[in-house]
């Protein structure tokens, strides 16, 4: 006879001692949300990097976006009054981003990778798509990073 | 050591298949609010594999659902960090049910291994982004909390409700 099961089928759900376990997880959870919550850092610009090689510079001052690295993806950009559309093509699929140029902010909107877990990211967090290597983030330069040329 | 019997051989062999059908099912819903975040509930039949077999049996389960989850739902990636976070929770998992089960309930232990599995998970994902940064980990700990619950809860009634012949000739 499994003494486990044969416990388990008599006993409580709950067991005094499983206070100990649920105080630690409070303890736990509560200074995850002290340290690693997201802060809104006082940001100049937005980099993205595809699989570590920088590939384009949101200025949100200057309201501008820096392409490198051109050889490495294509780019397809639809410009209007208050936003950025740019479609991001790489060998592993594409990425569409909306960059609002009143509230500085950036997402993925729509995205071949599996999962799609880029289009739900949590507010002021960098945007990484796995699949595609891109990860987006702010960035503090007190001026932008110059193009390479070639 | 205790021997692999023919009754062993096909109850993993049930719990691996149940175990994988319920992840692949759950791959096709999106993630819950955040990125990486599901209910879990494919770790229902880890635990009954952890409760009604030995070590071997049952770490063949979590194997097999994490390995042939990811091949079969077409993303060999997410590989790199369900393997890590799957092993430590389940190692969690089997040595306290193995060496304080009279002191702990099923249901706090199985709360415990999620957060312990988001915790993981969450470091290994900042590792392999190069991101440095833990932000994910306040949310899926709650979520950790909640599929912590529903899977103990869920795992808890099963063995209540299942007859005792079948449970106890295993």
């Amino acid at each position: 006879m499994n003494d486990k099961i044969h416990k388990i089928k008599h006993e409580k759900p709950f067991k005094i001692f499983d206070l100990i376990i649920y105080i630690v997880i409070e303890v736990l959870i509560l200074s995850f949300f002290i340290f690693f919550l997201p802060k809104k850092n006082k940001s100049y610009g937005i980099t993205a990097t595809y699989n570590g090689n920088k590939i384009f510079y949101y200025d949100n001052i200057k309201d501008t976006l820096t392409f490198y690295d051109l050889k490495i993806f294509t780019y397809d950009l639809t410009e209007s009054n208050d936003k950025f559309l740019l479609r991001l093509d790489f060998v592993e699929g594409f990425n569409l981003i909306e960059i609002d140029k009143k509230t500085d902010s950036i997402q993925i909107t729509d995205s071949n990778c599996h999962g799609k877990d880029c289009m739900h990211t949590v507010k002021n967090a960098p945007i990484i798509c796995i699949p595609h290597g891109l990860v987006i983030k702010s960035e503090t330069l007190s001026k932008p990073p110059q193009p390479s040329i070639g | 050591m205790t021997k692999l019997t023919t009754k062993k051989i096909v109850v993993t062999a049930i719990l691996s298949s149940l175990s994988l059908i319920t992840f692949l099912i759950e791959n096709l819903f999106p993630p819950l609010f955040i990125p990486g975040a599901k209910m879990g509930l494919s770790n229902i039949f880890v635990l009954l594999a952890i409760l009604l077999t030995d070590f071997t049996c049952s770490l063949s389960v979590l194997l097999i659902k994490v390995i042939l989850g990811s091949i079969f739902g077409g993303s060999l990636s997410s590989l790199m960090y369900s393997l890590p976070a799957g092993l430590t929770s389940f190692l969690f998992q089997y040595f306290m049910i193995n060496l304080f089960y009279k002191k702990f309930s099923l249901i706090s232990i199985c709360v415990a291994s999620a957060i312990l599995h988001n915790i993981v998970q969450c470091v290994v994902y900042a590792f392999v982004t190069n991101a440095i940064s833990l932000v994910y980990l306040p949310y899926l700990s709650t979520i950790g909390v909640v599929s912590g619950l529903i899977v103990g809860f869920s795992t808890f009634l099963l063995i209540k409700i299942l007859p005792q012949r079948i449970l106890y000739q295993i």
